[in-house]
C-alpha cells in the first residue's frame, strides 16, 4: 500500500481564491471554474487535452471516472493535475484535497476506507481515516485488487460515505474518483463486474498521444517539473460544488433532448447485436453530463451534439454485446443515428 | 452508408425484387433470340448473378479483382460453348442437337451471369453506378416493345393477339406493361435509396412516365401505315406478315385518297391473299371509266343473293297481293322451261364473267351471307388461286354501319346501295351514263354535308339516320337505300377504320302488297329517260317469256306494271336456282344462257334476268348493287356489321310516289351450303370501335349511344392537354418555394428569423451539392464544412439555441444572423465551382436535401 500524501498545506498557497472570488450564481461563473480547470491542467498535460475535457465534464457532473490506458500514457499526471487544482476551503475536517491508492491484490478494504484504532494514550479508540476521504482519488490499477477491496470502494462512489465498524461516515460532496486500469496484462487482475462498471460515469480509453504533442511534452518536461502553470488561478472545492448546482439548474434540457436519450436507450435494448442494453440508471447519470458538457461548449442547453459526444463515453462500458460483435462504438452509432436526426430535424420545424 | 443498418431481411427482400426484376429483363431480351433452354439459361444466370454479384459486392474483394473474375467466367463459358459446337468431341458425345442446346446454355447463361452481376456488383459498390442497372433493365423492356414504334398498335404481335383474344385495347395493355415497368423502377429505387432524396427521383420518375404518356396522347398516335392491315381480315391466330412498303404501293394512285391508303397496301397483298384492295386500288379508278370489270364499278362485286332476304320479300307480296301474282307465278313456272340456248347475243365481254367469278368462289353459304371480295377489283389474272383465297375471307368486315334510328327494312333485309347499274351497253347494265338518269346515287364521298342530286319521294319511306365507318376502301360511298344526305364525319379510330361519314336515307318502309295499282316510273320523267330505263336486249325471246309470265296473272292485274314485275319476279324465283358455281362466261349472253340454259346462277345472273324482263314487259327498272345485309344479323343492337360476303346485286323497280323499290330475286331453290352464324361478339366489338367518338362533334350526338365512354375520354384528353400546364405550374411553385426561403431571411423577425435563416444558408450549401449526412449533428455538419464555409456554426447555433434553450430562448442577434447568412453565400461563391452552383439553382426540388 502507497499513499502519496501532498507535500504542501494549500491552504496557505498565495493562490486562494477563497476570500476573493465571488460565489458562483451563475453560467459565467461556472464556466470560470471550467476555465481554470482547463488552463492548469492543460499546463500539466499535454497532448490530452480531449481527455481533459471529459475529467472537467464528469468532475462538474458528479460522476467518477475510470481511464483505461497503457502504463506511462499520463493518466497519474493528469488526475495529480486535477487534486492540484482544488482548493480545500474547508480545512477543519478530515478530509484532504487529493489522495492516490495504488491498489494491489493484497489490499485490504481498511486501507482504503480507514479504520479504528486504540490510542494507548487516551485508551480510546479513534478512527483513522483512509484514503477515500479526500475530494479527488486517483484509484490506479483498480482491477489489480480482490473484489472484497473493490467493493468497498463501491459504497463510497455511490453513497458518498464509508461505514467502517458499523459506523457511517460522509465523505465530501465533491467526492471525484479517477480509477485506472491496464488493457493489457491481464493476468492476476479482478475485472471490475458490471455494477462496479456501472458506477463509472465515464469509461475513457485514451490512446497513444499525437506526435506533435510528444515532442512538446519531451520540451516541456523541463519547465513541468519546476511546477510550470501553478501560479495559475485555482479553484475551490466550494466553487466546484457551486458549479455543480448552477449547472444543474441553469443549463436547459430540452424535452427533444430527453426524449433523444432515452430513445438511444431504448434502440440499444432493442439491438440484436446487444445483450445488455443502457440501464436507466446510466440515463440518470447522463443528465448532469451532457449539462456540463453544454456549459463546456459555452451553450446553456443540452444539444444532440452533446448526446453524440458523450453516449459512447457513458454507454460503451454499460452495454454487453453478443460475441462476436467487434466494436461497442458501432453499435452505438447505429442506435444513435436515428434519434439524432430527429433531433436535428426539430430545429428546422417550427 | 447505411449497409451496417441493413437488416438481414431487407437484404434478402430487396436481392429477390433484384433477381426478380433481372429475370423479367432477361427474359425480354432472349425471347425473340433464344430456345427454351436459353430462356432458362437467361433466367438462372441472372439470378445467379444477382446474387453472386451481391454476395461479391459485400466482401472484401476488389471491384477490379471482381470485374476481372466475371469476365473470366464469361470468357469461359463462351469459349466453351465455341468448343460444343466448333469441335466433334461433345456433338459425338451428346448428339448434336445436345450439343446445340449446351452451347445455348452456356452462351446466354454466361451472358445473363455476368452482365448482371456486374451491375450488380459496381451498383452495389459505387451507389452512382445504379444508374446502370435500371438502365439495363429500362433498355431489356423497350427492346421488347420497340417493335410498337410508328404506332404499329399489332406489335409485338403474340401481345396485341392475346390482348384481342380477351377484347382488351392493345393500347392499353401496352400502357400497362409501360406502368409496370416504370413501377418496378420505382421499387427498385427505393429499395436501393431511401429518404428524401429517393422520394424526390420518385418524384421525378412519376413525372417523367406521365410526360411520356401525355406525349403520345397530345400528339396522338403516329398514323398507321397498314391500313387494313389489322388483323380483322385475317383469320384468328395469323398476324399480318409485314412486307417491305412500296411493294404494293406503286398502285397507290387512286384519285381521292392515295396519301392515306399508300403504304398499307403492300403490306396487305402479301397476305390476305387475293390482294384485294391492293390491286383493287390501282385498277378502280380506271374500272369506273372504262368498266372492264362488269358490274363493279362501285367496288361491289356480285355477291351471293341473300336467300332469306330474297324470300321474305315475296312473301310480303305474295301476301297481300292477292293470289294472282302468285298463281300466275307457279303456272308459269312450268311452261317456261322452253328457253332454247339462244344466238349467242354478241359480245358479252369477258368482263362480266369475270366480276361474278370472283363473288361465286368465295361463297359457300347460301344465306344472307355469301363470299364477295373487298369491293375494288380488278379482272383478277388467277382465278382458281383467287377463289380459294377468298374463301377464307368471305366473312371479312368490310364496313360498321350505326343505325341511329330504329328501322325495320319491310324486305327484312338491309340494301345498302352504293351504285345503280341502269345503262344496257347492248350486252348487259352498267352506271348510268346519262347526266339525269340516276340521280339518287351520290357521286363520291362527301367532303361536306351534301344532298343527292334526287331525293327520294317521302310517301312510304322513313329517314333514318346512319353512321358508315369504312374498314376497307371503297370507291363510292353506300348506305341503306333512299340516300338523300351525305356528311363527312370524324374517323372514329384511324388504326381501324379507313373513313368514316354520315348517311340520312329514307329508306323503304310500305310494304309490298301496298305497291300494287300503283303506277311505275316518274311522271317528269322525259321520254327518252324513260325509254332508258326501259332499255334491254334485243333477243325477243326476253320478250316472249315475260308475256308468257304476265299472261298467266288474272286479267285484272295484267296491266298493273307492278304485278307484272311481281309477277317475273316470283317465276324467276320458283324456276331459278342459286348457286355460286355457275359458270357462264363462255357463252355469248350469260343471261340467256343461264335463263334458257341451266338456270343456275347468282344474283348478278339474276338482277339481269329480271330488268331484262321487266324492261320488256314496260317497267323501269334498274340493277342496285352494294350490300345486302339480313336484318336478323344486326338482332337487337344498332351496329350492322357489313362483310365482303354481303356483296350483292338486286333488280329495283321505279314506283311512281314510291321511288325506286328493290325486288329482289330470293330463288326457292339453293345449291350451295348454308352460311355459318354471325359472331355476335365480333359484331359488338367492332361497333364499340365505331363509336368511340361521337360521329359528329359539331352537333351532339343524336343518342348517347356510349355517354360514360366518351366523356371519360373527353376528361382524359382534356387532362392530357392540361397535364403539360400543370407540370408547368408545379414547377413555377417548386421555384416559388425555392425563391420564398431565399428572400424570408431578409425580413423574418423574432426567434423565426435563426430558422429561417439557417434553412436559406443550408439551401445555398445544398445547391452546392453540401448536404448533412442522416444521423449527422447539426454541429457536426457545421464542424465537417468548416474549412470551407466557417459562417455556417453561427447560423446552426442559433437555429438550436432557439429551439433547444427553454420557453425564453432570447432574441437571436439579427444583424449577425444575417452577416453569417451573407458570409456563407460569399463563401460558398468563391469555394465551390460555378457549374455546380447553377446547377443547384436549377434544380427545382434541391430544398428537398433540407431537413
Amino acid at each position: 500500500m502507497t499513499m502519496d500524501t501532498p507535500g504542501a498545506d494549500f491552504e496557505n498557497s498565495p493562490h486562494i481564491t477563497r476570500t476573493l472570488a465571488p460565489p458562483i450564481t451563475d453560467l459565467n461563473g461556472a464556466w470560470g471554474v471550467v476555465e481554470r480547470f482547463r488552463n492548469r491542467i492543460r499546463m500539466a498535460v499535454r497532448g490530452r487535452d480531449e481527455v481533459i475535457e471529459i475529467v472537467i465534464c464528469a468532475l462538474l457532473a458528479d460522476g467518477h471516472v475510470l481511464l483505461e490506458d497503457y502504463p506511462g500514457s499520463g493518466k497519474t499526471t493528469l488526475a495529480k493535475a486535477l487534486g492540484d487544482c482544488l482548493i480545500d476551503d474547508k480545512p477543519d475536517d478530515i478530509i484532504v484535497t487529493f489522495r492516490r491508492i495504488q491498489f494491489t491484490p493484497d489490499l485490504l478494504p481498511s486501507d482504503v476506507t480507514g479504520t479504528t484504532i486504540f490510542d494507548p494514550n487516551t485508551h480510546k479508540f479513534f478512527f483513522r481515516s483512509g484514503p477515500v476521504f479526500a475530494h479527488i482519488v486517483l484509484a490506479d490499477e483498480i482491477n489489480r485488487t480482490s473484489p472484497k477491496v473493490q467493493s468497498a470502494m463501491l459504497e463510497a462512489m455511490a453513497e458518498k460515505q464509508v461505514t467502517v465498524d458499523n459506523r457511517t461516515r460522509k465523505l465530501d460532496e465533491l467526492f471525484f474518483v479517477i480509477a485506472t486500469q491496464n488493457p493489457l496484462d491481464l493476468a492476476g487482475t479482478f475485472p471490475l463486474p458490471s455494477a462496479q462498471l456501472d458506477r463509472f460515469l465515464f469509461k475513457i480509453k485514451m490512446t497513444h498521444v499525437a506526435r506533435d504533442a510528444e515532442l512538446e511534452i519531451l520540451a516541456s518536461a523541463q519547465a513541468r517539473k519546476h511546477n510550470a502553470g501553478s501560479d495559475l488561478p485555482r479553484v475551490t472545492r466550494t466553487e466546484v460544488c457551486d458549479a455543480r448546482r448552477v449547472i444543474e439548474t441553469q443549463v436547459h434540457v430540452a424535452p427533444q433532448v430527453r426524449e433523444c436519450l432515452v430513445d438511444v436507450a431504448q434502440n440499444t435494448r432493442k439491438d440484436p447485436r446487444v445483450l445488455q442494453g443502457a440501464s436507466t440508471r446510466s440515463l440518470v447519470l447522463a443528465m448532469p453530463a451532457l449539462q456540463a458538457r453544454a456549459l463546456m461548449n459555452k451553450r446553456n442547453y443540452v444539444s444532440g451534439e452533446d448526446i453524440a459526444a458523450l453516449s459512447t463515453l457513458i454507454f460503451g462500458h454499460r452495454l454487453e454485446v453478443a460475441p462476436g460483435v467487434d466494436s461497442v462504438e458501432s453499435v452505438l452509432r447505429d442506435c444513435m443515428r436515428e434519434p439524432l436526426e430527429r433531433l436535428s430535424r426539430m430545429a428546422m420545424q417550427r | 452508408m447505411s449497409v451496417e443498418k441493413q437488416s438481414r431481411t431487407s437484404i434478402v427482400v430487396s436481392t429477390i425484387v433484384r433477381a426478380a426484376a433481372m429475370c423479367l429483363g432477361a427474359l425480354a431480351l432472349g425471347w425473340g433470340v433464344t430456345l427454351t433452354e436459353g430462356l432458362g439459361a437467361s433466367v438462372l444466370g441472372a439470378i445467379a448473378g444477382v446474387i453472386i454479384g451481391e454476395v461479391a459486392a459485400r466482401s472484401r474483394l476488389k471491384t477490379g479483382a471482381i470485374v476481372g473474375g466475371a469476365l473470366a467466367v464469361f470468357a469461359l463459358c463462351w469459349l466453351t460453348s465455341k468448343f460444343a459446337t466448333s469441335f466433334e468431341l461433345l456433338p459425338s458425345l451428346l448428339g448434336p442437337s445436345g450439343a446445340l442446346t449446351m452451347a445455348v446454355l452456356f452462351r446466354f447463361g454466361a451472358l445473363i451471369f455476368t452482365g448482371t452481376l456486374l451491375l450488380r456488383a459496381l451498383a452495389h459498390r459505387k451507389q452512382n453506378l445504379v444508374v446502370l442497372e435500371l438502365a439495363a433493365l429500362s433498355a431489356a423492356v423497350v427492346a421488347v416493345f420497340a417493335t410498337h414504334r410508328d404506332g404499329v398498335l399489332v406489335r409485338p404481335l403474340w401481345l396485341s393477339d392475346w390482348a384481342w383474344s380477351v377484347g382488351l385495347e392493345p393500347v392499353q395493355v401496352l400502357l400497362a406493361v409501360g406502368v409496370g415497368s416504370v413501377t418496378m423502377l420505382a421499387l427498385l429505387l427505393i429499395v436501393q435509396n431511401r429518404g428524401s432524396r429517393a422520394l424526390s427521383a420518385l418524384v421525378a420518375l412519376v413525372a417523367l412516365g406521365l410526360l411520356a404518356i401525355m406525349t403520345v396522347n397530345a400528339v396522338g398516335l403516329p398514323a398507321p401505315t397498314a391500313e387494313n392491315d389489322l388483323g380483322l381480315l385475317t383469320p384468328p391466330g395469323e398476324p399480318p406478315r409485314q412486307m417491305p412498303p412500296g411493294d404494293g404501293g406503286a398502285n397507290g394512285g387512286n384519285g381521292e385518297d392515295a396519301g392515306e391508303s399508300d403504304g398499307g397496301r403492300g403490306e396487305d397483298s402479301g397476305d390476305q391473299e387475293g390482294g384485294a384492295a391492293d390491286a383493287g386500288e390501282g385498277d378502280g379508278g380506271g374500272a369506273d371509266g372504262g368498266l372492264e370489270g362488269g358490274a363493279d364499278g362501285g367496288g361491289m362485286e356480285a355477291g351471293l343473293d341473300g336467300g332469306d332476304g330474297g324470300s321474305s320479300s315475296t312473301d310480303g307480296g305474295e301476301d297481300g297481293g292477292g293470289s294472282s301474282a302468285d298463281d300466275g307465278g307457279d303456272g308459269g313456272s312450268a311452261s317456261e322451261t322452253d328457253g332454247e340456248s339462244d344466238a349467242g347475243s354478241s359480245g358479252f365481254e369477258a368482263g362480266f364473267e369475270d366480276v361474278p367469278v370472283t363473288p361465286s368462289s368465295a361463297s359457300s353459304d347460301g344465306g344472307g351471307e355469301g363470299g364477295g371480295p373487298p369491293p375494288p377489283r380488278p379482272p383478277s389474272e388467277d382465278l382458281e388461286n383467287e377463289r380459294q383465297q377468298q374463301q377464307q375471307q368471305r366473312s371479312a368486315p368490310m364496313a360498321v354501319v350505326l343505325l341511329d334510328d330504329d328501322y325495320n327494312p319491310p324486305s327484312q333485309a338491309f340494301y345498302l346501295r352504293q351504285v345503280a347499274l341502269s345503262h344496257f351497253n347492248g350486252t348487259r347494265l352498267v352506271p348510268a351514263t346519262r347526266p339525269e338518269a340516276d340521280r339518287d346515287i351520290p357521286q363520291g364521298y362527301p367532303t361536306e354535308p351534301t344532298f343527292t342530286a334526287e331525293r327520294p319521294p317521302t310517301l312510304g319511306r322513313t329517314v333514318v339516320h346512319h353512321t358508315v365507318a369504312l374498314i376497307t376502301e371503297h370507291n363510292n360511298p353506300f348506305g341503306i337505300e333512299g340516300m338523300y344526305r351525305l356528311e363527312p364525319t370524324r374517323n372514329p379510330n384511324p388504326s381501324r377504320f379507313t373513313r368514316a361519314y354520315r348517311v340520312d336515307s329514307l329508306a323503304q318502309t310500305i310494304e309490298y302488297r301496298r305497291l300494287f295499282g300503283r303506277r311505275v316510273g316518274h311522271p317528269q320523267w322525259t321520254a327518252e329517260l324513260r325509254q332508258y330505263y326501259l332499255q334491254g336486249p334485243t333477243d325477243p325471246r326476253y320478250r316472249a317469256l315475260a308475256d308468257s309470265i304476265v299472261n298467266r296473272i288474272p286479267v285484272a292485274r295484267r296491266n298493273d306494271p307492278f304485278s307484272r314485275a311481281v309477277a317475273i319476279k316470283l317465276w324467276l324465283d320458283d324456276n331459278l336456282i342459286y348457286t355460286t358455281r355457275a359458270r357462264h362466261a363462255s357463252a355469248a349472253d350469260p343471261t340467256a344462257d343461264m335463263l334458257w340454259g341451266n338456270k343456275r346462277g347468282y344474283c348478278v345472273h339474276f338482277a339481269h334476268a329480271a330488268v331484262f324482263l321487266w324492261r320488256s314487259v314496260g317497267v323501269p327498272s334498274r340493277i342496285g348493287t352494294g350490300y345486302h345485309v339480313d336484318a336478323q344479323n344486326r338482332g337487337s343492337s344498332s351496329t350492322v356489321i357489313v362483310r365482303s360476303g354481303d356483296g350483292h346485286a338486286w333488280p329495283e323497280v321505279y314506283v311512281e310516289g314510291v321511288g325506286w323499290v328493290v325486288v329482289d330475286i330470293a330463288a326457292k331453290r339453293n345449291e350451295d351450303p348454308p352460311g355459318q352464324p354471325q359472331d355476335e361478339d365480333e359484331r359488338d366489338r367492332l361497333g364499340q370501335m365505331a363509336r368511340e367518338q361521337p360521329p359528329d362533334p359539331q352537333e351532339p350526338p343524336r343518342r348517347q349511344q356510349q355517354p360514360q365512354r366518351n366523356r371519360a375520354q373527353e376528361m382524359a384528353r382534356a387532362a392530357a392537354a392540361a397535364f403539360p400546364w400543370l407540370l408547368l405550374l408545379g414547377l413555377l411553385a417548386l421555384y416559388g418555394v425555392k425563391l420564398w426561403r431565399r428572400i424570408v431571411p431578409s425580413f423574418a423577425k423574432g426567434p423565426a428569423l435563426a430558422r429561417v435563416a439557417y434553412r436559406a444558408a443550408l439551401d445555398v450549401l445544398a445547391e452546392a451539392g453540401v448536404v448533412r449526412e442522416y444521423g449527422e449533428t447539426r454541429e457536426a455538419f457545421s464542424r465537417r464544412v468548416e474549412a470551407e464555409i466557417p459562417s455556417l456554426a453561427v447560423l446552426g447555433h442559433e437555429a438550436e439555441r432557439v429551439k433547444l434553450s427553454g420557453p425564453a430562448p432570447g432574441e437571436p442577434d439579427a444583424a449577425k444572423l444575417r452577416e453569417a447568412l451573407s458570409g456563407v453565400r460569399r463563401e460558398v461563391a468563391a469555394t465551390k465551382k460555378l457549374w455546380r452552383r447553377l446547377l443547384g439553382l436549377a434544380h427545382p426540388t434541391s430544398f428537398l436535401d433540407v431537413d
